[in-house]
């Protein structure tokens, strides 16, 4: 019995041993040294393999960054801090972005759109695409058999009750892996910062936009002229933003004829108010209210208007002793 | 034993296929034949390994472990066939790891062609299995060497074939609660039972 046991562990350990010597010798003579580089950032990736830099997964994608082929800040998962650290380890100056979320430019659920045909086929918004583009009455709307949801690695994406995909702004890493998907064109990334946006995609003029949707943009140009900032642009049928020059007033989400085709994520907007005691009457807040919310001359007391007050913050921002408060805004997620 | 080659290639492909007679390998099947470019990278990936596996293992069952072996015969008459898993396991595991850096010195082509497949396959008990059939059924070398590559054959025949039926089952209305491994274990069972008819064709029995 004492030999068996004897005999079996030293034939496995030897076995383990041959191996091992094998395959240290082979590593010596064999290893091809992996890219420092590569390594140290694939060690920082989220590892989420998602594909949204447009490699096969973050190994891939941390092989072509140390090559030089990839830019420091394609991951959209990681953001600018990732960004950065890439760069830090490559040595190269990334400016950062703004982390961005995806957003739904049509409001044109089942309950306001229209089918314009019973669709039986395959139930995805690229198969129903194909034919003559799917059957919503309105061809730039969103179609609604959730392929956004289904793709979205985060799990991000949710289809409403109403037929439209709503947007987890929490959960959403701005991968865009739904913005490639939709067929449509319908979903778009933007700053997670921005609380109002055009929310339609739809390029007809008002009348054919009227006949199949009331939430859609009728390209009437209220907005634009509305606009104290001059930050939209009637591009066609749609008003274009401007994101350098918007400031998020909402004053065209309020403005709105069809009430909206704007979204305002910042909704509901508290009115500014000043504080008496420490109002200096410096009158900075007056000039930077852009909708004459605000009366007083200079060195007086000032006063707001509420019903002309668009919460926009503007005059918050400006004054200098803090006078000038307003109730911190509620964010709302809107699909 | 001595089963013709062509007895053996065929009733390992069919007869005795790997995935569907013997429910081994079960899990790079569902894994990686959701595509059929996957599908065809795993079973090259596993036609090598498993040729190459079944020639060591063989070695070593024949030389170490067999009651009378060359090595120990003289010590221990009775052989350490009871080590067969343990150190058979660690060949193969080994042999992956070498296979690997062999490749990823050499042929880099294949190696980045494989990718991810051929670190997975050190977990593959299909490559187990034919190991230990190949004892079972007391081949050969060129028998062994037959019968890996005819079950390899047999694996890649029926991940292609799955990977087609997988794509197929990607667009078809299946309710919510049947999509993805569920359908995907029904349909493997309906093609399993087809190839029950090939039991006993040409007198190879399972």
């Amino acid at each position: 019995m004492g030999t068996i046991v004897l005999v079996a562990l030293a034939s496995l350990g030897g076995l383990g041993l041959i191996l091992v010597v094998i395959l240290v010798f082979a590593h010596l003579k064999l290893g091809v040294k992996p890219n420092p580089l590569e390594e140290s950032i694939r060690a920082i990736l989220p590892a989420a393999n998602c594909g949204a830099c447009g490699y096969p997964g973050c190994e891939a994608f941390a092989a072509a960054i140390a090559k030089g082929d990839a830019p420091a800040d394609a991951c959209p998962v990681g953001g600018p801090s990732l960004a950065e650290q890439i760069g830090e380890i490559m040595g190269v100056e990334v400016v950062g972005g703004e982390h961005k979320v995806a957003f739904l430019l049509c409001q044109g659920g089942n309950d306001i759109v229209a089918e314009s045909a019973d669709y039986q086929g395959i139930r995805t918004c690229r198969a129903a695409n194909l034919i003559t583009g799917g059957t919503k009455a309105c061809q730039y709307g969103c179609l609604g058999y959730g392929d956004c949801e289904e793709v979205c690695p985060f799990d991000a994406v949710h289809m409403g009750s109403n037929g439209l995909p709503i947007v987890d702004r929490s959960k959403c890493t701005g991968c865009g892996i739904c913005v490639q998907v939709c067929p449509k064109d319908v979903l778009r990334l933007i700053p997670i910062s921005k609380e109002v946006y055009l929310a339609c995609n739809s390029l007809e003029r008002g009348k054919a936009v009227r006949g199949v949707c009331k939430m859609g943009c009728h390209a009437c140009s209220i907005c634009v002229k509305m606009c104290p900032y001059d930050a939209l642009q009637m591009v066609d049928n749609l008003p274009k933003m401007d994101l350098e020059k918007c400031t998020d007033c909402g004053i065209c989400y309020a403005k709105c004829p069809v009430k909206s085709c704007f979204v305002d994520f910042a909704l509901p907007r508290p009115k500014a108010e000043i504080e008496i005691s420490r109002c200096e009457g410096n009158h900075k807040c007056f000039e930077a209210c852009k909708f004459k919310a605000i009366e007083g001359e200079p060195g007086e007391l000032h006063k707001i208007i509420p019903e002309k007050c668009m919460g926009c913050g503007e005059c918050v921002k400006a004054c200098p002793t803090g006078a000038c408060t307003q109730l911190a805004k509620v964010k709302v997620p809107v699909a | 034993m001595n089963t013709p080659l062509l007895a053996i290639i065929f009733g390992a492909i069919f007869v005795n296929n790997i995935v569907l007679m013997r429910f081994l390998g079960l899990c790079p099947f569902f894994g990686v034949s959701t595509r059929l470019s996957t599908a065809i990278g795993m079973s090259s990936a596993v036609l090598f390994v498993m040729t190459f596996a079944t020639w060591i293992t063989w070695g070593v069952y024949h030389l170490v472990l067999v009651p009378g072996s060359v090595i120990l015969g003289g010590i221990l008459p009775q052989g350490l066939v009871f080590l067969r898993t343990v150190s058979f396991i660690l060949v193969i595991a080994s042999l992956v790891q070498l296979v690997e850096m062999f490749l990823k010195k050499f042929v880099p082509v294949l190696y980045s062609a494989l990718g991810i497949y051929l670190p997975l396959i050190t977990t593959n008990c299909a490559i187990l299995g034919v190991a230990f059939l190949v004892i079972d059924n007391k081949f050969g070398f060129l028998q062994g060497t037959i019968f890996a590559i005819g079950t390899a054959l047999g694996f890649g025949l029926v991940m292609v074939l799955f990977a087609a039926i997988r794509e197929r089952l990607e667009l078809a209305p299946i309710s919510k609660s049947f999509r993805g491994y569920p359908i995907a274990f029904i349909a493997a069972a309906l093609v399993s039972i087809a190839f029950f008819g090939f039991v006993n064709m040409f007198g190879i029995s399972p």
